[in-house]
């Protein structure tokens, strides 16, 4: 079954419900990408790389703003 | 050998997670196994279900079990002479030493075992009763644990869910890194490299972008993972490992970022 940018979106939403905190989210999004990797649409991996990334440096950091950016994007895709 | 030799009148005979206790119908006399409804009931658990530990029940006389199930109700007169039966009972097990009940110096290691193991059924006992009619539940819970550390050691470690899991993931990331890389890099030693698309940097500054890297290794079969970000001439000038054979990995950066220099 193929993991869609939308169960990606539901996922993010619910992380980002929990508290902005940039590692344990990046580390979410890792752990998908171990799971799920195999199955992911093709938009889905560089969503999905773009949040593990963030966890790279500041220079990646997704602002709480931009998280819920990129969710209404994929969400709507 | 009969490691049961100095366990005399011990109720906790029953406990036997080696099972080593005689399965004869006829129990040897003189031998120290004085306490008849014991082995009688010893007598009706065979090697096999003393072997296998999901079945082994423990089996306390009746009359022990009547007066603990008794506590909470009846007269006053029988509640006085449960409690007086409780302090008695609870008294008797305490005073075992450490190394367990009637084990002595220079035993079979088995037996040492034995020892600590009914000890801790022993304690299970009077906790049980402390609690006032859990006497059960508390022998299943410490034999449930006994068991676990038995089976424990006889496991070869593939019937963890965990290595299941890591497996699952291993496999996965591999597969993924194989149908999606933007670049491999096949190493003189064997090892492969699968470099996922650049992540190009959200703001502006010396780092470039980053890339999940994933290396397989044919000889071992070993698959690691970890992000590479890139200077702005295309150089590493940072890694951060993410995963080993499918279990993530909570490493550092290197060199560190200012966040985890505390800067």
């Amino acid at each position: 079954m193929t993991y869609t940018a939308k169960q990606f979106a539901l996922g993010l939403r619910n992380q980002l419900d929990m508290g902005y905190d940039v590692k344990r989210i990046a580390d979410w999004a890792h752990g998908e990408y171990l799971c799920h990797g195999r199955s992911f649409a093709p938009e889905v991996q560089s969503v999905v790389m773009k949040i593990v990334a963030m966890d790279e440096g500041p220079q990646f950091e997704l602002s709480e703003e931009d998280i819920r950016r990129l969710i209404a994007d994929i969400s709507g895709s | 050998m009969n490691v049961y030799l100095h366990v005399g009148d011990n109720p906790i005979n029953h406990i036997d997670p080696h099972g080593l206790a005689s399965t004869s119908a006829n129990w040897e006399p003189g031998q120290g196994h004085n306490d008849a409804p014991y082995r009688a009931d010893y007598s009706s658990t065979t090697r096999e279900e003393a072997n296998d530990l999901r079945k082994f029940q423990p089996k306390l006389p009746e009359s022990t079990c009547s007066i603990v199930q008794n506590r909470g109700g009846g007269s006053g007169e029988e509640k006085a002479g449960a409690a007086a039966e409780h302090e008695k009972w609870a008294n008797h097990w305490k005073s075992y030493p450490v190394t367990g009940p009637a084990v002595r110096a220079g035993e079979d290691i088995d037996a040492g075992n034995y020892g600590k193991a009914a000890l801790n059924v022993g304690n299970a006992i009077i906790d049980g009763w402390g609690a006032g009619g859990l006497i059960r539940g508390g022998l299943r819970k410490t034999l449930i644990s006994e068991g676990k550390e038995w089976f424990a050691a006889k496991s070869t470690g593939t019937e963890s869910v965990n290595a299941a899991t890591a497996l699952q993931s291993k496999l996965s990331a591999l597969e993924t890194a194989q149908q999606t890389a933007a670049r491999t890099r096949a190493l003189p030693e064997g090892r492969i490299r699968y470099y996922g698309a650049e992540t190009a940097a959200s703001k502006p500054g010396p780092t470039r972008g980053a890339s999940y890297v994933t290396e397989w290794d044919p000889k071992t079969g070993n698959v690691r993972s970890w992000m590479e970000s890139y200077g702005q001439a295309g150089d590493v000038s940072r890694v951060h490992p993410k995963m080993i054979n499918g279990q993530t990995v909570n490493a550092p950066h290197y060199p560190s970022t200012g966040k985890e220099l505390g800067l």
